[in-house]
């Protein structure tokens, strides 16, 4: 029970998001029981790649006016294969998951929760490096992401322990 | 507690927007990154007007790699910007060279490409390794070796003559390569 969420009611977006990140037990056990909500993460998704790409927009806006409607969208879609990745492993860590939890547990909706710790890692790194000016160099990079990717398997590890638990 | 945290991570996204806003007001990020890059990729590739292109033989002076296809538009529309930056590049005063590494694997293509445009700088034909090597997912794709051999800057999707000469002489300023 957490204040302000009288016990029974459902997490609401920030609490679900936060929870993941500050209590990923209770919350993973929540989610698993039957709170996660899919378009969550759909959300944060899109919100990482509008923040975090906005000089390849606004690059891809600037070619449509110079060379053409056609480059400008081949660069805008260019822009959203940066996530790519992050689709992908959500995907793959869904397909483990479901061998190790009940068939009622929603796999895939429990596994996007557990990118969301790799999604703030990103966020931190990117404020501390926008804010300074410079990009991150290739090994400030990788150990930025291989912080957020051991936060996640954690998470991820937490989310199948809890709805094992459920069970 | 966890409405804390999740509002946190809003603010983060929202802060992070907000920041590239202002900097795309002054003319977006630099695309240096600190001095203290991961050592680049040693590969070697055909050269389309003969011999070969060896990166570590050009240890000792920066080396700016410029991945491009001739299918790709926006690599087309910034090769005679580029082309420009490597013809100040050969006056003297600067060290750095400019290498534009085809990724078709077609040489037909490339050349073609070349003449058709123009082009006068150096043009390698990459087999698949290079690209692959520098992690290189769209192109155009532009990665500064400083004289030490370490990546100094990357520059995902198409840059400007300005933006690009500009992270050359940073990086050849601060690796002390410029005469």
């Amino acid at each position: 029970m957490t204040a302000g969420n009288p016990k029974g009611a459902r997490l609401a977006f920030t609490e679900r998001v936060g929870g993941v990140l500050v209590a990923p037990r209770s919350t993973m056990a929540r989610l698993a029981a039957g709170e996660a909500r899919a378009s969550d993460v759909m959300w944060l998704v899109v919100a990482r790649v509008v923040a975090g790409e906005l000089d390849q927009f606004a690059r891809a806006w600037s070619m449509v006016r110079q060379i053409g409607v056609g480059f400008g969208a081949q660069q805008m879609l260019a822009t959203f294969t940066v996530v790519l990745p992050d689709v992908c492993g959500i995907l793959v860590a869904g397909m483990v998951l479901s061998f190790f939890v009940p068939k009622t547990t929603r796999a895939f909706d429990l596994a996007a929760y557990a990118w969301i710790p790799y999604l703030a890692t990103m966020v931190i790194g990117a404020l501390y490096f926008t804010a300074r000016g410079y990009p991150p160099s290739v090994r400030a990079s990788n150990i930025v992401t291989a912080v957020g990717v051991a936060w996640a398997v954690v998470t991820w590890t937490v989310g199948m322990l809890a709805a094992r638990r459920s069970a | 507690m966890r409405r804390v945290a999740g509002w946190a991570l809003l603010a983060g996204l929202a802060a992070l927007f907000v920041l590239r806003i202002v900097q795309l007001g002054h003319g977006g990020m630099p695309k240096v990154a600190t001095a203290s890059g991961s050592p680049a990729p040693d590969f070697e590739a055909r050269l389309l007007d003969g011999g070969r292109f060896h990166l570590a033989a050009e240890r000792g002076h920066p080396v700016v790699l410029v991945f491009w296809a001739s299918w790709c538009g926006p690599c087309m529309a910034e090769l005679p910007g580029i082309e420009r930056v490597a013809q100040i590049l050969r006056k003297p005063g600067h060290t750095a060279n400019l290498v534009a590494v085809n990724t078709e694997g077609d040489r037909d293509a490339a050349a073609g490409a070349v003449q058709r445009l123009g082009l006068s700088m150096r043009v390698a034909l990459d087999d698949g390794g290079a690209s692959a090597s520098y992690h290189v997912r769209t192109i155009p794709h532009t990665v500064i070796v400083d004289a030490a051999g370490k990546i100094a800057a990357v520059m995902r999707g198409m840059s400007t003559e300005d933006e690009l000469l500009r992270a050359i002489l940073e990086v050849e300023e601060r690796t002390g390569a410029s005469p």
